[in-house]
């Protein structure tokens, strides 16, 4: 199993390696450029500009930077925002923990009430409940997470004041856990739905497809009760699928949720990333990629190991 | 050109001002005991990039930075520059020579005394080529900074710079006892931002990125006594939560985005709304190639632009039609300004004396060319994308062909947009005026935009002779009542030559609470934090 994770990790690095090149081209491939900003502002005199250029480096070729970029890289360096001047690092740093919180909550939403949703309405098909499920989760599917935010906002805590309307606590208050969780309520429940309502249809995918299976048929037949057939023989089986979808999202928790962290203010790296992407700071977009793309192949790497665990027959060497 | 109107704005009503020098410095005030109360929550979209003096890049830098920093001068909400660190000054030597006396009892948050030493030393921080430095205008026309005692500073300038009291003279002074034992990198890289010595009412208290900057009053503050205990900035991003959060109660204040102008009323009885025309002006900027560089052309587009119409249907009355580049009320602006309505008639007379007959299709032709005006408008500016297409209608309607295109900033400014493919274009977006008022960059021939890295905002090409004469003379005149003049006649050309057509300006709603008190704000001003309190 080891030298199988170390060959997969090996054959990671050239992959890695070419994103970053293929990324950093790209970036700077697109119009405009870091100074763009400045460029027709009044109280920036093209003297200015081109001190910035010089002070940025941004007077190299793409390749001389992108050498610069990944030998700092090597040497623990991630370099500094073009804007701010602070280290990408302590930008990372500042907001991770915050983006984890409201992933892992609405990763946990999703988790805990999609995947025994899906089992249920599964073992419950054609009910009025499988219909009444089916019309909600592609409703909460469909439903732009923009809306959903802004609705859930206006009514729960303008009209209601039970929650807060944004932010991760309160002004007005010391910060507490309690603070934390009562903010975190309305934008994890926005970011979990989409997950659990996506979740639960690919858990009753799978539970309907392996309950038609002989081993389930055989496990009936030896007088097994239903609990037993659904939750030890069918459900690690019908797992698979899910586990292939959150190794891929994993990236997705590390990029946080630019949508949801915008309508409720929260401090996340979605926000980050999107201020970087839009004022072409090269520096804080590229740690955004490289770290994304190191998320992505874990991410796939950990879903390959968990279908050993979950499927005996696959055996890695 | 991509984020104009974000770029204009990061110049900063707190920092931008009108007046020109002359007007006197009140003596510096004894603070009184008083105990500050309340927590004042305002909203600001974004987070800070950098609180190092002369080095952020957005508007939203500008809130922030005018609790914690001084300058020479202020600007007060009725244009007019008094006395912040200087108590008084006088210009001599037809305007090389500016003499600021220094409060006396200046000082720094960590109790040292601010002296003109560190107005010395800001001069040599402002022109320092390794500091990453953005916005910083005028230290680089001063020959020379000279302490005469520890409360007087003179500034020689090296040519006459009008401008000089809006931008130096408005510039942060930095303590030269912190900032000189740092090296260029911790200044760059933003080390300020969490050990600030400042010499405004607030110290910087906590910031937490991307939710909220905290202060609290500076305990070495030598001004008049502030009355509010905490201030808070309360970043959020989107403006419809900005706006919940003002239902909520959560805020003291912040501006109402146009798209819920219409549920101002239930804010009624908890907030007060002001309706500050803002220093944005929308415009339509003709490429000047071709049948554009006529004047005739130009104006016949100018008049064929339903102005009244737009600011009523689609600004929905959030806006006053412009007819130049100065704000109208303030202090440049030409009051007696007579210009054109709209008027289709008169606009398809003008083009018919002008050569054009109807042609193929229908579209005005001359010399065998199509009078053809694309017109194009930012995509993701869905108020500029409406008037695109009532404007294209009504220049349709007298024979310009005029199809309408939305596009990205980074193509509608870039290289491959329309600004540099050599044909008639019209692109409308915003722009904004200021400070200075400066509009050297944006009409002077010397500053014609020819490529994504010219420098300036002459992206119409506009070539005058006057105009360059007086975009010169409005920045070198030193009496205040002759560059006004100067402004005037600018006004005056920019009807009678339409260099752009103007469109409107913006209003901008910003709504804050009944318990707070003493607060007003105009274009270019806020008036200062020490007349605030909560109530």
């Amino acid at each position: 199993m080891s030298r199988y994770i170390l060959q997969r990790v090996l054959e990671a690095l050239p992959l890695l390696l070419l994103i970053t090149i293929v990324t950093y081209f790209l970036m700077n491939l697109a119009p405009g450029g870091p100074l763009a900003v400045y460029l027709h502002n009044p109280k920036v005199t093209p003297a200015t500009l081109h001190r910035l250029s010089i002070q940025l480096g941004l007077n190299q070729p793409w390749y001389a930077r992108y050498f610069s970029w990944l030998w700092a890289l090597l040497h623990g360096n991630w370099g500094y925002s073009y804007f701010s001047g602070q280290s990408v690092i302590s930008l990372i740093g500042q907001r991770l923990p915050n983006t984890l919180i409201l992933m892992g909550s609405s990763f946990l939403i999703a988790l805990v009430i999609g995947i025994p949703l899906g089992v249920y309405v599964a073992t419950h098909q054609y009910s009025f409940q499988d219909h009444a499920f089916s019309f909600l989760s592609f409703f909460a599917w469909a439903m732009p997470s923009f809306f959903f935010g802004l609705l859930l906002q206006t009514l729960f805590a303008v009209k209601l004041g039970w929650f807060p309307v944004s932010g991760m606590y309160s002004v007005y208050a010391p910060p507490s856990l309690i603070e934390l969780l009562w903010h975190l309520v309305l934008p994890a429940t926005v970011l979990g739905l989409g997950s659990l309502a996506g979740w639960s249809r690919y858990m009753r995918s799978g539970i309907l497809e392996v309950i038609r299976q002989d081993y389930v048929r055989t496990a009936r037949a030896k007088g097994l009760n239903e609990r037993t057939v659904i939750w030890k023989h069918a459900f690690k089986n019908a797992l698979l699928p899910i586990v292939t979808i959150l190794g891929l999202d994993l990236p997705g928790f590390f990029g946080g949720a630019v949508i949801t962290e915008e309508i409720f203010a929260w401090p996340g790296m979605g926000r980050l990333f999107l201020s970087a992407l839009n004022n072409r700071d090269y520096p804080v977009e590229m740690a955004g990629l490289l770290i994304s793309a190191v998320l992505l192949v874990v991410g796939n790497l950990l879903a390959d190991l968990a279908y050993s665990f979950l499927d005996p027959r696959i055996q890695y060497r | 050109m991509a984020n104009k109107l974000g770029s204009i704005t990061a110049a900063g009503i707190l920092s931008l001002s009108l007046m020109g020098y002359g007007a006197l410095a009140s003596a510096h005030v004894v603070p009184t005991a008083v105990t500050p109360s309340g927590t004042l929550v305002e909203a600001i979209s974004q987070n800070p990039d950098n609180l190092t003096p002369g080095m952020g890049s957005l508007a939203a830098d500008d809130g922030p930075s005018s609790l914690m920093n001084v300058s020479l001068v202020r600007l007060t909400t009725a244009d007019q520059f008094v006395g912040e660190l200087a108590t008084n000054w006088t210009i001599a030597d037809h305007g090389l020579k500016y003499t600021f006396n220094l409060n006396p009892a200046a000082k720094w948050s960590d109790g040292q005394p601010l002296t003109s030493a560190d107005v010395v030393y800001s001069w040599h921080y402002y022109t320092n080529p390794k500091i990453q430095l953005t916005y910083v205008t005028g230290w680089s026309d001063v020959a020379s900074v000279v302490a005469n005692g520890p409360h007087q500073v003179i500034f020689t300038l090296s040519h006459a710079y009008a401008p000089f009291m809006s931008s130096v003279a408005l510039a942060s002074i930095v303590p030269e006892h912190v900032f000189s034992k740092w090296t260029v990198s911790q200044l760059n890289h933003g080390y300020y931002d969490a050990h600030s010595v400042v010499a405004g009412p607030y110290v910087l208290q906590s910031w937490v990125p991307d939710q909220q900057l905290t202060y609290v009053p500076n305990p070495n503050w030598w001004g008049p006594p502030v009355h509010i205990k905490k201030i808070v900035f309360s970043v959020i991003p989107n403006q419809d939560t900005q706006f919940n959060d003002l239902l909520a109660g959560d805020l003291t204040m912040a501006s109402v985005p146009p798209q819920d102008l219409s549920q101002m009323s239930q804010l009624k009885g908890k907030d007060r709304v002001i309706e500050p025309l803002s220093a944005t002006y929308d415009q339509i900027t003709p490429i000047e190639v071709g049948f554009l560089k006529d004047v005739r052309v130009r104006q016949a587009l100018n008049l064929a632009t339903p102005k009244q119409q737009i600011v009523k249907y689609i600004m929905k009355g959030q806006a006053e039609v412009a007819f130049g580049d100065q704000v109208p009320g303030g202090y440049w602006y030409d009051p007696h300004l007579h210009a054109p309505s709209f008027n289709l008639t008169q606009a398809a007379k003008i083009l018919k004396e002008d050569g054009f007959t109807k042609g193929k299709g229908g579209w005005l032709y001359k010399d065998g060319k199509e009078l053809a005006v694309p017109i194009w408008a930012l995509s993701n500016d869905p108020t500029d994308d409406n008037i695109e297409q009532v404007v294209s209608a009504e220049w349709e309607k007298i024979g310009v062909y005029a199809p309408v295109h939305t596009a990205g900033a980074a193509l509608l400014f870039g290289a491959k947009g329309p600004q540099f493919n050599g044909k008639m274009e019209a692109l409308i977006f915003s722009w904004g005026q200021g400070v200075f008022p400066d509009d050297t960059i944006d009409f002077n021939s010397a500053y014609a935009v020819t490529s994504p890295t010219s420098p300036g905002e002459n992206v119409e090409r506009y070539d005058n002779p006057l105009m360059n004469k007086l975009t010169v003379e409005g920045t070198t005149f030193t009496s205040n009542l002759k560059r006004r003049q100067v402004y005037w006649d600018i006004q005056k050309l920019e009807i009678q030559t339409v260099p752009i057509i103007f469109l409107f300006w913006d209003k901008s709603d910003f709504a804050y609470s009944v318990h707070l008190k003493g607060y007003d704000q105009t274009t270019f001003a806020t008036n200062p934090v020490w007349d605030w309190s909560l109530q």
